[in-house]
């Protein structure tokens, strides 16, 4: 019987990671007005975004789905 | 302390003074003093670096934005500097005036900016002291040279209104100004992609901003007790 599972140590692992990096970006990013220094600015804004996309579709297919009971506990 | 400064030349006794009356929030030292440091809030930079400005045929702009400089420096209160670099004391009737324009020292401040003199003046406003050696990033630039005198007169009854009541102005609003000045003979130009894009990261910062400020968290953990509470100013 197919269940949904998920790999709730790993996924701790990565989202620790993540969040830390995407706390720096956005630190970085809340510090300075934009114009101060535009390029920094879309750096840390779009990483913050992209990484929390990766860390999301990475959680998604890989860190969770249907296993069998029966050969995975 | 002053509201505003006149920065000029030590070498101009006998000279001519400014206009005698009005002047009272005027200081004047040499070239080479500091600007002062005192505990102001913010430094307005009137900075007349472009040598088109300090040709014979626009002493009449340059004084009218020199009268200009006077009145914001009075209005912006006592917690605000205006600065406003000339060479020597002289009258601002004087018709050599645009001769006594220290455009060398404004200059500098141009090329520590890393603006086109030819695009000034400018007022540039911080919030930290104004050293030409290590310019503070927190600025806002405005471009006066191609401002209509009306609009010159809104954009600075602006400022001044900020400065004033928030003591500091807000940078979007220079970036959202255009960076060359409209020319009669081409159509008008939409914004530039990037100057939206700017404005675009600057709302999802204050967006960013705001919504932290509304948010009160409190962690009661028996002997440790923790308390985030709401942003007075952002």
């Amino acid at each position: 019987m197919a269940i949904q599972r998920w790999h709730w140590g790993k996924i701790v692992i990565l989202w620790a990671w993540g969040g830390v990096l995407v706390a720096l970006f956005l630190t970085r990013f809340l510090s300075q007005k934009a114009e101060v220094d535009p390029g920094i600015s879309s750096l840390t804004f779009l990483g913050s975004v992209l990484i929390l996309g990766a860390l999301t579709a990475v959680t998604w297919f890989w860190l969770g789905g249907k296993d069998d009971t029966s050969t995975d506990r | 302390m002053r509201s505003a400064i006149l920065v000029a030349a030590a070498l101009s006794l006998g000279s001519v003074g400014p206009s005698a009356a009005g002047q009272d929030a005027v200081e004047l030292v040499s070239p080479t003093a500091q600007i002062p440091r005192g505990m102001y809030k913010t430094w307005s930079l009137f900075l007349v670096c472009n040598p088109d400005w300090v040709a014979p045929d626009r002493s009449t702009d340059l004084a009218n934005l020199y009268r200009r400089f006077k009145s914001f420096g009075d209005a912006i209160g006592r917690d605000n500097l205006a600065v406003w670099f000339w060479k020597r004391r002289v009258s601002v009737n004087d018709p050599r005036l645009v001769e006594n324009v220290d455009v060398a020292r404004s200059a500098e401040f141009c090329r520590a900016l890393g603006r086109a003199p030819s695009q000034g003046p400018y007022l540039v406003v911080t919030t930290a002291y104004p050293d030409v050696a290590a310019f503070p990033k927190e600025r806002a630039i405005f471009e006066l040279g191609g401002l209509p005198p009306a609009d010159l007169a809104k954009l600075l009854n602006t400022l001044t209104d900020q400065l004033l009541l928030q003591g500091r102005v807000d940078a979007a609003m220079a970036a959202a100004r255009p960076l060359t000045p409209p020319r009669p003979a081409t159509p008008p130009t939409t914004p530039s992609t990037s100057g939206l894009w700017i404005r675009l990261l600057e709302g999802a910062r204050q967006s960013m901003v705001g919504f932290g400020c509304k948010v009160k968290l409190q962690i009661d953990a028996g002997p440790l007790n923790a308390e985030l509470r709401e942003c007075t100013e952002q």
